[in-house]
Formats: structure tokens, sequence, C-alpha cells
């Protein structure tokens, strides 16, 4: 009988090392939610990127609660800057929720654990607002100073079209890294969920520091999760913070063009290959759409087949189809180009 | 003495690749196999059973149908399906809104409290159009991972966590001692890896009701059977909270009829 070959090869201990490697990764932390690592006893940050559906960066400001959600705990806060990054610094680890407003969009609220002495970095999308006429506004904003009292009263006039404000009328130091929330005018009853339209205040304590104008954000937010502008100084049209780079309606725009450079291929990817085959003319959930637009009447609804007749369908739904009203503009036109081509 | 019969040293070699690169699968799968979505993704819609399928196609509608004057729907915020995979099997769990409470809820609890919030409904709940919402948004939970308070890929807050586990303990003192007779009485806990109760595939279609019931709207319907009297909001959430539980890393398989009749399960 032959002797076994005992001799340990180089490959045999390259095997037993990495699948040893391979297997102890988890219990070395690897990590999906993108925090970086820091020494122990280092500062406690919160980082990010704010980007919209499409994956472009948003502009814009954040203010954070320490606790829980919606207790109104507003502590922190900052500026999201043009490349959508933001830095806040807290003092300890915990938990946080974390409220990111960007002008013409969704704002975006997140509860969060953090962990103390590191950054912790997160990636955050905002959807554009589909209802700007609704969002609320800063009508107003004015500074009082009492030099006696080393403070400075800050009144901002807000104003929702449908009077269903929420508590979050919103300021952030951007200097200091502070969040404060406004006092309403009024009395607000405890099960109160609309907050009435008016002058909101806060009496922000200075201190020895000199007050600056500069450095202060204002939002704020209605129960539909609209929020206003994001205003800067000077607190005119002139002082709104931009979501996006060189665009006056960054949230219309991109309204028109979500999931910018999306073919059409991938949008039906996307929307519709869980219902249609793109391959065959059966039915799956809905008719197999191969040669759609050679056939004389739509499988479903028996309606010419017309480029505009399918693009009704396509943004008013059907008979048990959804409505895909979110599609329009140049993604829609993508679509209907590639339903020419099956 | 016999002739040697090993193979040829490249054969030796071609195997062992062979089986390092197999092994090496079989690890990555096993560490992260249970956040994986299956390839191929959920199950395809034809394939489900035919009333939770219906359910799910009726939400779907829903789901990006505006409700509201200002034409919104759900869709318009939440654009990208695929983020909604990890709710359903996270549920039930804390979540707030603006001026609701906080507390641990289930997913048809939220659903009612966004439409009240997004919708201009004003709505007694419509249990027709709840049930529907969660079964759609419970298919796109189609095999990942049951997590119970992990609907993001970020680490919730410990207080929401702490809030789950004491709802967790409330439900299972309530299903081993409480009732006349207690759950455990005709469902003994069984063994972890046995599971009889279908936790892992709610919502789903139960014939003898002839409707297609979530976890917490099934729990509504037997207990008010049982102790001929209507549950609080709040029992339903711990047992519901309890039960789900039980059913953590297992995969979520919504909609799957079962395979064993129970009686006492319908």
């Amino acid at each position: 009988m032959q002797k076994m070959n005992k001799d340990r090869k180089p490959s045999n201990r390259f095997f037993l090392l990495f699948s040893a490697l391979v297997l102890t990764l988890p219990a070395t932390g690897c990590d999906t939610d993108q925090r970086a690592k820091a020494p122990a006893g280092e500062e406690t940050l919160i980082s990010g990127v704010l980007q919209s559906a499409d994956n472009g960066p948003v502009a814009g400001m954040i203010a954070i609660e320490e606790g829980r959600l919606y207790g109104k705990n507003y502590r922190y806060g900052g500026k999201v800057d043009s490349q959508g990054r933001f830095t806040v610094k807290v003092p300890r680890g915990g938990d946080y929720a974390l409220h990111l407003y960007a002008t013409g969009y969704i704002y975006h609220p997140v509860a969060v654990e953090i962990e103390g002495g590191r950054e912790n970095s997160f990636t955050f999308s905002v959807p554009p607002n589909p209802a700007l006429e609704e969002a609320p506004e800063i009508t107003g904003v004015n500074f009082i100073p009492s030099e006696r009292k080393k403070s400075v009263e800050i009144r901002l006039a807000v104003h929702d079209p449908n009077d269903d404000l929420s508590h979050q009328i919103l300021g952030v130091n951007t200097s200091t890294g502070e969040s404060f929330i406004f006092s309403p005018p009024g009395l607000i009853l405890p099960w109160q969920k609309d907050y009435p339209n008016g002058t909101y205040t806060l009496v922000y304590e200075t201190g020895d520091r000199p007050f600056s104008r500069e450095e202060w954000l204002f939002v704020t937010a209605d129960n539909r999760c609209y929020n206003s502008a994001v205003l800067g100084f000077p607190f005119t049209a002139e002082g709104v913070v931009e979501a996006r780079q060189g665009s006056t309606a960054p949230a219309a725009e991109e309204q028109q063009t979500p999931g910018a450079g999306e073919t059409g291929e991938q949008v039906f990817e996307k929307n519709c290959t869980p219902c249609h085959y793109r391959d065959k003319t059966e039915w799956k959930v809905g008719p197999g759409l191969q040669g759609l637009f050679q056939r004389q009447t739509t499988p479903a609804l028996k309606q010419p087949v017309t480029e505009e007749n399918i693009r009704q369908q396509i943004v008013q739904g059907g008979k048990q189809m959804p409505p895909y009203s979110h599609i329009q503009g140049e993604k829609l036109q993508a679509l209907l180009e590639y339903l020419r081509t099956l | 003495m016999a002739a040697g019969l090993s193979p040829r040293p490249e054969k030796k070699n071609t195997a062992r690749t062979v089986g390092f690169v197999v092994f090496l699968a079989l690890a990555v799968l096993l560490t992260f196999g249970a956040h994986i979505v299956p390839a191929g993704g959920r199950r395809p819609l034809p394939t489900l059973e035919a009333h939770y399928r219906a359910s799910v196609l009726r939400g779907w509608r829903l789901f990006q149908t505006s409700f509201a004057r200002d034409g919104v729907a759900c869709v318009h915020c939440h654009l990208d399906h695929e983020s909604m995979g990890p709710w359903a099997p996270a549920y039930p769990k804390v979540e707030v809104f603006d001026g609701t409470p906080y507390e641990v809820k289930t997913l048809d609890q939220v659903v009612t409290e966004a439409l009240s919030k997004h919708t201009d409904l004003h709505l007694r709940p419509d249990r027709a159009m709840i049930g529907d919402l969660v079964s759609y948004i419970s298919w796109w939970g189609d095999g990942l991972e049951i997590r119970p308070g992990h609907s993001r890929s970020l680490p919730p807050p410990s207080s929401d966590l702490e809030a789950l586990a004491q709802a967790v303990e409330r439900g299972r003192r309530y299903f081993e001692s409480g009732g006349q007779p207690s759950c455990s009485g005709c469902h003994p806990v069984e063994h972890p890896q046995k599971e009889s109760l279908g936790l892992t595939r709610f919502p789903r279609y139960f014939p003898q009701r002839d409707q297609v019931l979530s976890l917490a709207r099934f729990l509504t319907l037997h207990l008010t059977e049982k102790e001929q009297t209507e549950p609080s909001a709040r029992l339903v959430t711990d047992l519901a909270a309890y039960l789900s539980g039980r059913a953590a890393g297992q995969v979520y398989l919504p909609g799957s009829p079962e395979e064993e009749d129970h009686a006492e399960n319908e």
C-alpha cells in the first residue's frame, strides 16, 4: 500500500488561514452601516451624506434630538453642505433622532443608536416634495437683542396653507452646532397635533459671545412631512439654501427626471417585471408585453395602441394595474421608448 | 502489493481548488446569507397563493393611489420599493410619527397611523384597505430574515429595543398563563426549531374565515372567540411581539399556506 504523502504544502496552510479569516469576520464586526472606526476616547461625531433619489448630493440642514424621536429635545445640528456632507459633534453615545431638511424635499427623520467615542457615518436619501404648494413657509424673521439680558429673541413668522404645522419650528446655529425648537404662540394642548400659523419665538442666550445672524438656519415642517425652504441669512428669498447647486427649482426638475440616468429598460425592470413578461405575450399577473406596439389594441383594456393611450395607462393605471403617476417626464418617455422595442 | 491508485497530482489540485471554492461559498453564505435576498429576490407573484396574491395586488394599487387632496400617494415618498423589504419582518416594533405615541406597534397600526396622517380619508380604520397594504408591504420582505425591531440597516435606538423586549415579556406571560385556558394550554411551547403556528407566514389566507389575515388581525379574531370579548390593542401587540420573537432568525415567507392543518389555528 502506498504511503500517504504527509508533506504539508504552503497551499494547505493558506487554505486553513483564509478559511479561519472568513469565518471570524462577523466576530470582528463587519459593519454594514459604514461607521468609521476611531480610537476609543475620541469625539463622538454624527456625520454622513444626504442625497436625493437620483443619488445626487443635496444641501440643507440637520437638527438632532437627544433621546427619542419626537421627544422634542432638540439639542444639536448643523449645515448640510453642497456636497451633501454634514458632521455634528454630540457629547456621548446613545439614542438620537436625526432630522434632515432640504429645500423642496420631504424631510427625513431617523432614530438611531450612536456609538460613543467614534465617528458614526450614514447615508440618507430624501425624495422630492411632490406637492410643493402645500409646504409651509417662513414668511418673516426678526431678531430683537437684549444687551441687559445677554440674549436675542428670534421671531419666526410661519404659515402653512393647510393649517397642519407640526412642532418642528426649528433653528440651527451652524457655528456652535446647536439646534433649538421655537415656542408656539399661545397654548398647545397635550393631544394637539396641528400647531397654529403665527409667530414663534426663541430666546437665545448669547452669553459673552457676539451674536451673528449669518450663523443661523431656520426651517419648519408640517404633519405631512413637507418642510419649508431651509432659510439662512439674509432670511429673504436670497437666503434660501438651494438643495441642488445651480438649480432654482430642484424638486420640480427632479420630479421630471427622477432616477436620472435610468434607462427605459431599468425603469421597466424596477416597476413592471413583477407583473409583465417582456419577451412573451403570456399573462404573468398582467399581460405579456412582447410586440405591444405592433398590436391593434391593448391586451387588457382593448384600447387602440397609441403612445398616448399607453402613457395614460401607465400614469393612471388600469383595471387592476396600479397607477404610476410618480413616473414622469424623461423617465416615462424612456420607458415608452423601451416598450416600443419589445 | 497493489499498484498505487492515488490520483495524479494535477487532479488532486483541481479537487482541492473546487473544494476550497465550495467551502468559501458556504462560509460566506452562512455568514451573510440570512441578510441576503435569495437569488431572484422575492417569490414571483404568479407563484403565490391566490388570495394572498390578490391582496398584494390590491395593496400595490392602493400604495400608488392618492387619497389626499394634494395628489400624493405612498409611493411618492417611498420611491424605493426594495427599501421596504425589511419592514414587515421587523414588526411589531417601536414606531412613532409626529404626534403619535411612542410605543411598540404592529404593522397594521403603523399603516393606520400613516393613512390618518397623510391622507384625507379620515378613517375609522378601513380594515380591508389596511390589510391589503400590509399584504403588499409584506411581499417586499419575502425571503428575508425575520429580525424583530430592525427595519433598517441602521442600529435602532436601545430604548426602542428595550420597549420591544418589555412587550415580548408581557406577551410571553400572557401566552403562558393568561386567558382561560392559557394559549400554551392548546399551543404548547415546543422545541424552538419546531414551529407549528405558521409564525413566519403572516399575513396569509385562512380558508375557514375566507380572509387574508395579518398576525395581529388573526389574534384579535381568535382571542375574541376564545375569551368572548375583544382583546385590547395592547394585548394583541404584546402577543404579536412575543410570537414574532419566536420566529426571529427564520426566513419570512408571507402568504404561504399551511401545510398541516391545525384546527386551533383557524
